[in-house]
C-alpha cells in the first residue's frame, strides 16, 4: 500500500473521529449535571454552573417513586424528579397568574434561591387540562426567566 | 379524565326538561311510547356497544336547515331523500359505523362521515327509502362503537338537517315546494304538538309521491293541544324574534321566580357551546347581556359560515410623470385600506401600479440606442390577522438614445426612463372562526398596507410631485456608444456613465436640469493622426439644485494608439458647482505618456468649456532612450560631473591643449555614439583644440588648485608626472564617484590602485615635486630642453590617453546603466516567462493529483493561488529587496513587482480551483444536511417531539436534530410531520415531555412504544406531568373524594381492574360528567387505588390500556386540545 493511501485513510480517520467526539460532546453535554449533597445545602450543577440550594430532599411532603412532592397546596404543586434533576410546578387553580405567583415563591423559598439562581435550575411549569383547557399542554416556565412565557 | 366506562347502547330519547346532549352510554331505556328498533334491546344486552338514536323532535330541540338554526316551529316538515344529516355532539369519533332502521329494516346511510379528526359531527346522507317508509314512520340512527366498549360520546339534542337542491327531487321538489310554503303553519302545530306531547320523533311524511324520500317531522305523542311553554323556550322564541320587551319580561320573570335552571341555562351551563353562543349573541344584541364576540381563534366547535363571503379586491394606481428639468426620481407611496368582511377563508387581491417615468439629459458621444434593464426594489409590507401570501413583480424598463454630434465627439444623450411598477397582491386571509350553529358572519377589518419605493431613471423629472409623495432617485445608466467619425478622427468607442442621486425628496420641480456634460474635443494631430480609440468615463453627483456641495466630475480618457498631436479632453456644467468643487481630467497615452488636470474651487466654469486636461508634449529633445536613462540619473551624479568638469575647466585655463570639449551640454551618449564617437578604450586621441567627444562638459584633464607651484620652467601647473597622476587620480575619482552616484546604473569603476597601469600614485602631502619626481626615480636633474619637452610630450599623450580612458569608463558606465534598464526589462520578461511556467506546472500538479488525493490538492492549490495572487507585488518585493545591491535597484524592486503578472491562464485556474472547492463545501454541507434529515427523521413516525428515537437521537444527536429543525423550521419543515392525525396545531399545542415520569424517553420503554410523544403530550396535558397529581375537578359531590389521579389522571371509579384492583367498587357510582354525586364506600380499597394510581409505571400501564397502546386518546379530555 502506497503511503499516500495510507495518508489519505489516516486523514479520513482523523476526520470521522473529530466528528465523532463533536457529536459525544454534545450528547454528553448535559452529563456533567449532577446533585451534590453536603449537610443542608445541595450543590445542583446546571449548564449554567453551580446553583446551591436547601436540602429540599429531606423535606417533602410526598414521594412516588422518582418523583418528590415538595409542596402542595391547592393553587400549586412542586414536584421534583430525582432521575432528571427537574422542578415541575402544576398550577391548580386560576387566575393562574396568581396561582403561578404564589407556586414561584414558593418554590424559591423551599430552595432557598433568588430569581436569577432559580432561572438556572430545570424548571417546569404547567397546568393541567382540568383546570384550564387552554392554558394545558405547555411549559410556561418561571415567569421570571427570560425561558417564561405569558400565562 | 372523567370516565364512564358504560356500554350502554341505546340513546335515551330527550326527556320534558333537558335538552341537553346525552352520552350514548347512558343506561336509560328507550322511550316507551316509541317502538323500540327490533333489535335493539338485543344488541344492546349481547354486543352492548351500539347507540341507537331516536331523532326526536322534542319541544326544544331543534334543527339546522342550511345553516340556518331554526327552533322546533319552523322544522321543515318534509325533506326528501339524500338530504344530509348531521349529528352534533362530542366524542363521536368512537362510532365507527352508522345505520338507520326503520321499522324492522336496517338501512346505511349514504355519504358517511364518520368523526375522524372532527370529534364532533357524524354526517350523512338519507338513502331513498322509496316505497318503505310512510308517513309516521319514525327513523332510529344507530351508533356502533365496535372498537371501544367503553366509548362515551353526547349528541347534542338535535340535527342538522341540508334539504337538498330542487332539481335532485323531480316531483319530490313540487311536494318540497308545497311543503315550504305552509312550513310555519304546520311547524307551529307540529311544535305545538310536540311540546305537548313531550317528546318528538323524526318521521316520514307523508308526501304524496316524494313520500319515499322526503323526511318529515310528526308527534307520535298526539296533540294535546299548546301549552304555556317553559320560560327557557319561551325566552329563546322571544329571542328569536327579537321581542326585546318579552326578552326582558322573561328575564325578569326568571329572576323573580328564582328560576337558576333558566338563568344557568342563560349563562350556558347547559347549553352546548354553539347554542350558547348563539343564546348569548341575541341576548347581547339585545343589550340584555354584555356580549363580546369570542376571539376569531381558538377551537372552535361547531360551524362558522362564510357569512362574509369573498372578500373585495382594490385596484389602485399611483403615478407620477415627469415634467420638469430637475434630476429627480419619483416615489409614489400608495397606501391601500380596506375593511372587508372576511370569511373563514377570504382572498383579498389587490392591484396597485406605480407609473413614474421622465427624461433626463446626459451629453455623451456618438450615436447611441441601448436598453438597459434594471429592476426596482419594491417592498411591501402587509400586515394581516392571518396567513399573508403576497406576490409582486416589478418591471422596469430603460431606454436611452441619442444622437451623434457631427465632428465633434460629444452629443447629447436623451435618457427617457420609464418605469412600471406592478404590484399585484393575494392575501390570504385565515380567519379562525369560533362556530355556532347558525349563520354568523365574522367580520374582521383587514388592513393592507403596500408601500412601494420605486427608484427609476436618472433625471427622471416630476413635475409636481403631490406633497404626500416622497420622491427619491438613484440610477445609474450606462450605454455602449457606438459611434462613425469622418475625417481625421477615426473611430472610437467609449462608455458613458453617469450617476446621480438626491437625498433630498419632493423638490423636484424646476431645478434647471444639471445635466452633466462631458465633452471630449480632439485637436487634428500631426499627419492626421488621432486617437484610435477613446473612451470616457465621468461620473457626477449632484443634488439639488443643481449640484451638492463637494461635486467632481472626472473625465478620464485613454488613448492606447501612437501618440496625437493633441488631445484636450473638457468637462463643462451648465450650472455652477457648489463649493468646493473640482474638475479633473487626466489623459493617458500607450507608451506611457500621460497628463493630468484639475482645478478646483468654487463656482466652476458655469458654462461653456472647462480645458481641465494638458496637451500631451511631444518629446523634442534626443532620443527617447537617452532622455530616459538621463532621467534616472540622480542630481548628485549630474553634481559630481559638473565638479569635474570644474576641475578640468580650470586645469585647462592653465593649460593649452587640455581637453577642447567644454561647453557641450550634458548628454548621454547612445551605443553609436559611444562606439562611433568614442570609439572604444585607448582609441587615437583627439588633436589638441579639438573637442573630445563623449562626456559631456566633462574636461579630461585633472583639477589643478590655484595653489599649484610655477614648475621649473616658470609655467604654472604641477610636474609632469604629478599632473599626469592627478589626471588619472581625478578621473578615476570622479568616475568612482559618478558610478556610485549613479547607484546601479553602472558597476562601480575599479578602484584605483598602484598597480592599474597607466595611473599615478597619490602625491604625497608636502612633497616638493622635484622630491616627488626624485621619488618616483626620475632624474633629478632638468636635464636637456629636448629631454623636457619630451618628457612634457610624453605627460601630455599619458595624460590625453587618460583622459580617453576616462570617457570610456564613463560612457561605458552609462551605457552599462541603459543596458540594465534594457537587462531589467529583459529579466521582467523572463521572470514572467519563469513564474508563468512555474504556476503552470503547479497548476498541472495540483489537477493531476486532484482524484488520488480526493481534491485535496485542488483545495491547496486554491489556498496557495489565492495567496500568491491577493500577496503578488509584496512577496516579490521580498524576495527581490535582499538581492538587490543598491538602491536604484530596490526601488526598481516595486516596478519589477508590478510588472511581473499571474497570467490570465494562471488566473483562470486559480478561479476554477476556488469553485470546485466552493462547490465541493457546499456538495459536502449539503450531504451531511440530509444524512441527518435522514437520520433524525428515521424510522418513519419521527415527529418533532421524538426526535430521541430518531437514528440519530438514539446515537444521542437528538439536540442536533432539535437544532436542525429549529434553524429550518422556517422554511424547510426539517421534521417530518406530526403524524398520529393530530396536526401540527394539536401537537404543537401539547408539547410532550422532556423530563419526569412522563417524558417520551421514559414512555417509550412502555406498552405506548412509538407512540410515547403523543402519550407524553396528552399526560403533560392532563397532569402537567406530575405522578403525584390528584384532579382538583373531578371529585365525588358527596364526600368530596378525589377521583382521577397521576399522569393520565385516571379516573378510579371507573376501573374494575387497575393493577389487579377493583377500584369502581370502592365507590357507591361511578363518577361520570353527568353522574358526580358518587362517594367512597371502601376507604381502605380507595387508598389502594389511589397509590396504585400514583405509582408512574401502573398508572401508565393502565393508561395504555385504555388507550389501546396509546391509538386512542379519545378519552381524554385534553385530546380536544392536543387532536392526536
Amino acid at each position: 500500500m502506497k503511503n499516500a493511501t495510507l495518508i489519505k485513510i489516516s486523514i479520513g480517520v482523523v476526520l470521522v473521529g473529530l466528528f465523532l467526539f463533536s457529536i459525544y460532546l454534545a450528547v454528553n453535554n448535559d452529563s456533567q449535571k449532577n446533585v451534590a449533597v453536603q449537610d443542608n445545602l445541595i450543590t445542583v450543577q446546571t449548564s449554567s454552573g453551580q446553583v446551591q440550594t436547601k436540602n429540599f430532599l429531606k423535606d417533602f411532603v410526598e414521594q412516588s417513586g422518582n418523583a418528590l412532592a415538595l409542596a402542595e397546596t391547592q393553587n400549586y404543586s412542586i414536584v421534583y424528579y430525582k432521575q432528571d434533576q427537574v422542578f415541575y410546578i402544576t398550577l391548580l387553580s386560576k387566575p393562574l397568574p396568581d396561582a403561578l405567583d404564589a407556586a414561584e415563591k414558593a418554590f424559591m423559598a423551599k430552595l432557598g434561591v433568588d430569581a436569577g439562581q432559580a432561572c438556572q435550575l430545570k424548571v417546569v411549569v404547567r397546568v393541567p387540562y382540568s383546570v384550564d383547557a387552554e392554558a394545558s399542554g405547555l411549559d410556561y416556565s418561571l415567569s421570571f426567566c427570560p425561558s417564561g412565557k405569558k400565562l | 379524565m372523567a370516565e364512564d366506562d358504560s356500554t350502554t347502547a341505546v340513546l335515551e330519547p330527550a326527556d320534558e326538561t333537558a335538552d341537553t346532549g346525552r352520552d350514548l352510554n347512558a343506561q336509560t331505556p328507550p322511550d316507551p311510547q316509541q317502538p323500540a328498533p327490533p333489535d335493539s334491546d338485543t344488541n344492546s344486552d349481547k354486543q352492548q356497544k351500539s347507540a341507537f338514536r331516536q331523532i326526536r323532535v322534542g319541544k326544544d330541540s331543534a334543527f339546522v336547515v342550511n345553516g340556518q338554526q331554526v327552533a322546533l316551529f319552523d322544522a321543515p316538515t318534509k325533506a326528501r331523500a339524500r338530504a344530509e344529516i348531521v349529528l352534533p355532539g362530542y366524542h363521536l369519533n368512537i362510532y365507527d359505523q352508522v345505520f338507520l332502521r326503520v321499522g324492522q329494516s336496517r338501512f346505511a346511510p349514504v355519504n358517511l362521515h364518520r368523526a375522524y379528526g372532527d370529534t364532533e359531527s357524524i354526517s350523512f346522507n338519507l338513502p331513498d327509502f322509496d316505497k318503505l317508509l310512510k308517513e309516521g314512520d319514525p327513523l332510529w340512527i344507530e351508533l356502533v362503537s365496535s372498537a371501544s366498549p367503553e366509548a362515551s360520546g353526547t349528541l347534542f339534542p338535535y340535527v342538522i338537517y341540508t334539504q337538498q337542491k330542487e332539481e335532485e327531487g323531480g316531483e319530490a321538489g313540487g311536494a318540497e315546494s308545497a311543503a315550504k310554503k305552509s312550513k310555519k303553519t304546520e311547524s307551529e302545530e307540529k311544535a305545538g304538538a310536540g311540546a305537548a306531547g313531550g317528546l318528538g320523533s323524526l318521521a316520514v311524511a307523508a308526501g304524496g309521491e316524494a313520500l319515499s324520500g322526503v323526511l318529515g317531522l310528526s308527534s307520535n305523542k298526539g296533540d294535546a293541544g299548546q301549552k304555556q311553554l317553559p320560560l327557557k323556550d319561551r325566552l329563546k322564541e322571544a329571542l328569536r324574534k327579537g321581542d326585546r320587551k318579552a326578552v326582558k319580561e322573561l328575564i325578569d320573570e326568571a329572576k323573580k321566580s328564582k328560576d337558576t335552571k333558566t338563568l344557568k341555562e342563560l349563562s350556558g351551563e347547559y347549553m352546548g357551546p354553539a347554542e350558547r353562543y348563539m343564546f348569548d349573541e341575541a341576548l347581547g344584541a339585545l343589550g340584555v347581556l354584555d356580549f363580546s364576540p369570542r376571539p376569531v381563534s381558538g377551537p372552535g366547535v361547531g360551524q362558522a359560515s362564510a357569512g362574509g363571503g369573498e372578500a373585495g379586491g382594490g385596484e389602485d394606481v399611483v403615478s407620477a410623470a415627469g415634467g420638469g428639468e430637475a434630476g429627480h426620481g419619483v416615489v409614489a407611496q400608495g397606501t391601500t385600506t380596506a375593511a372587508r368582511t372576511l370569511s373563514e377563508s377570504s382572498t383579498i387581491s389587490g392591484r396597485q401600479t406605480l407609473n413614474a417615468s421622465g427624461t433626463a439629459e446626459v451629453s455623451a458621444y456618438g450615436t447611441q440606442s441601448s436598453t438597459v434593464s434594471g429592476s426596482v426594489s419594491a417592498k411591501t409590507q402587509a400586515e394581516v390577522s392571518g396567513k399573508v401570501e403576497s406576490k409582486q413583480s416589478v418591471n422596469t424598463q430603460q431606454t436611452i438614445s441619442g444622437q451623434t454630434g457631427g465632428g465633434q465627439v460629444g452629443a447629447r444623450v436623451s435618457v427617457q426612463s420609464e418605469t412600471e411598477l406592478e404590484q399585484q397582491t393575494e392575501d390570504e386571509v385565515k380567519v379562525a372562526a369560533q362556530g355556532q350553529t347558525g349563520s354568523r358572519s365574522v367580520q374582521g377589518k383587514t388592513e393592507v398596507t403596500n408601500r412601494t419605493t420605486a427608484r427609476v431613471g436618472q433625471d427622471v423629472k416630476s413635475a409636481s410631485p403631490q406633497p404626500e409623495m416622497e420622491a427619491e432617485t438613484e440610477a445609474e445608466v450606462s450605454a455602449s456608444v457606438p459611434g462613425n467619425r469622418t475625417g481625421p478622427v477615426p473611430n472610437e468607442a467609449g462608455t458613458v456613465k453617469t450617476s446621480a442621486f438626491s437625498d433630498k425628496p419632493g423638490r423636484a420641480a424646476g431645478g434647471g436640469g444639471a445635466g452633466v456634460q462631458a465633452t471630449i474635443t480632439q485637436e487634428a494631430g500631426e499627419g492626421g493622426r488621432g486617437p484610435a480609440e477613446a473612451s470616457v468615463t465621468g461620473t457626477a453627483q449632484y443634488g439639488i439644485p443643481p449640484l451638492s456641495q463637494g461635486s467632481t466630475i472626472r473625465a478620464d480618457i485613454q488613448v492606447p494608439g501612437s501618440a496625437p498631436s493633441g488631445v484636450r479632453v473638457t468637462a463643462s456644467m451648465p450650472k455652477p458647482l457648489g463649493r468646493p468643487s473640482a474638475l479633473q481630467g487626466r489623459i493617458e497615452q500607450a507608451g506611457g505618456k500621460s497628463a493630468a488636470g484639475r482645478r478646483d474651487g468654487a463656482g466652476i466654469q458655469t458654462s461653456g468649456e472647462e480645458e481641465i486636461g494638458a496637451r500631451l508634449k511631444e518629446k523634442s529633445e534626443g532620443p527617447e532612450e537617452d532622455q530616459a536613462v538621463l532621467a534616472q540619473i540622480p542630481e548628485e551624479a549630474k553634481r559630481l560631473v559638473a565638479t569635474f568638469k570644474a576641475q578640468s575647466a580650470g586645469g585647462n585655463g592653465k593649460r593649452p591643449g587640455a581637453a577642447p570639449n567644454l561647453g557641450r551640454t550634458i548628454s548621454v551618449p547612445t551605443d553609436e555614439e559611444v562606439r562611433g564617437k568614442v570609439g572604444g578604450p585607448a582609441k587615437t586621441p583627439p588633436q589638441s583644440g579639438q573637442k573630445s567627444p563623449g562626456l559631456d562638459g566633462v574636461q579630461p584633464a585633472a583639477a589643478q588648485p590655484e595653489s599649484e607651484p610655477a614648475t621649473p620652467d616658470g609655467k604654472n601647473g604641477p610636474p609632469r608626472g604629478v599632473v599626469r597622476d592627478r589626471i588619472a587620480a581625478g578621473a578615476g575619482q570622479a568616475a568612482n564617484e559618478l558610478g556610485r552616484a549613479n547607484e546601479g546604473l553602472a558597476p562601480a569603476l575599479p578602484p584605483k590602485t598602484d598597480e592599474q597601469p597607466g595611473q599615478a600614485p597619490e602625491q604625497e602631502p608636502g612633497l616638493e615635486p622635484e622630491a616627488a619626481a626624485q621619488k618616483d626615480g626620475q632624474p633629478g636633474e632638468a636635464g636637456s630642453a629636448d629631454e623636457k619637452q619630451e618628457n612634457e610630450e610624453e605627460a601630455q599623450a599619458q595624460q590625453q590617453q587618460q583622459a580617453a580612458q576616462q570617457q570610456n569608463q564613463i560612457a561605458s558606465a552609462l551605457r552599462q546603466a541603459k543596458l540594465d534598464d534594457e537587462s531589467l526589462k529583459k529579466v521582467t520578461k523572463d521572470a514572467n516567462v519563469a513564474l508563468d511556467k512555474f504556476l503552470m506546472e503547479g497548476v498541472e500538479m495540483v489537477w493531476a493529483g486532484a482524484i488520488e488525493t480526493f481534491g485535496l490538492t485542488v483545495l491547496l492549490g486554491a489556498i496557495i493561488g489565492d495567496f500568491l495572487w491577493m500577496f503578488k507585488n509584496s512577496i516579490i518585493r521580498g524576495v527581490l529587496k535582499p538581492l538587490l545591491r543598491t538602491e536604484f535597484l530596490k526601488r526598481k524592486a516595486e516596478q519589477i513587482a508590478k510588472q511581473i503578472k499571474i497570467s490570465i491562464k494562471v488566473k483562470l485556474n486559480i478561479l476554477a480551483m476556488n469553485l470546485i472547492v466552493a462547490a465541493a463545501v457546499m456538495l459536502v454541507l449539503f450531504i451531511l444536511f440530509v444524512l441527518l434529515w435522514v437520520g433524525c427523521n428515521y424510522p418513519p413516525g419521527i415527529t418533532r417531539l421524538s426526535y430521541r428515537f430518531s437514528v440519530v437521537g438514539l446515537a444521542g444527536g437528538s439536540s442536533i436534530c432539535q437544532s436542525l429543525d429549529s434553524a429550518t423550521s422556517g422554511f424547510t419543515g426539517f421534521a417530518g410531520g406530526d403524524s398520529g392525525g393530530g396536526g401540527a396545531s394539536g401537537s404543537w399545542a401539547c408539547q410532550a415531555l422532556t423530563s419526569g415520569d412522563a417524558s417520551v424517553q421514559n414512555l417509550s420503554n412502555t406498552c405506548f412504544g412509538a407512540n410515547a410523544s403523543k402519550a407524553s403530550a396528552i399526560a403533560g396535558a392532563e397532569s402537567g406531568g406530575v405522578t403525584t397529581s390528584e384532579s382538583s375537578v373531578d371529585k365525588c359531590t358527596v364526600d368530596g373524594s378525589v377521583v382521577s389521579f397521576g399522569l393520565f389522571q385516571i379516573n378510579i371509579s371507573a376501573q374494575n381492574n387497575f393493577a389487579g384492583l377493583n377500584c369502581r367498587s370502592a365507590f357507591d357510582k361511578m363518577y361520570t360528567a353527568q353522574t358526580k354525586n358518587c362517594r367512597v364506600i371502601n376507604k381502605p380499597l380507595y387508598d389502594q387505588c389511589v397509590a396504585a394510581a400514583k405509582d408512574a409505571q401502573k398508572n401508565i400501564q393502565q393508561a395504555c390500556q385504555i388507550s389501546g397502546n396509546g391509538t386512542n386518546w379519545s378519552l381524554w379530555g385534553a385530546n380536544q386540545k392536543c387532536g392526536f
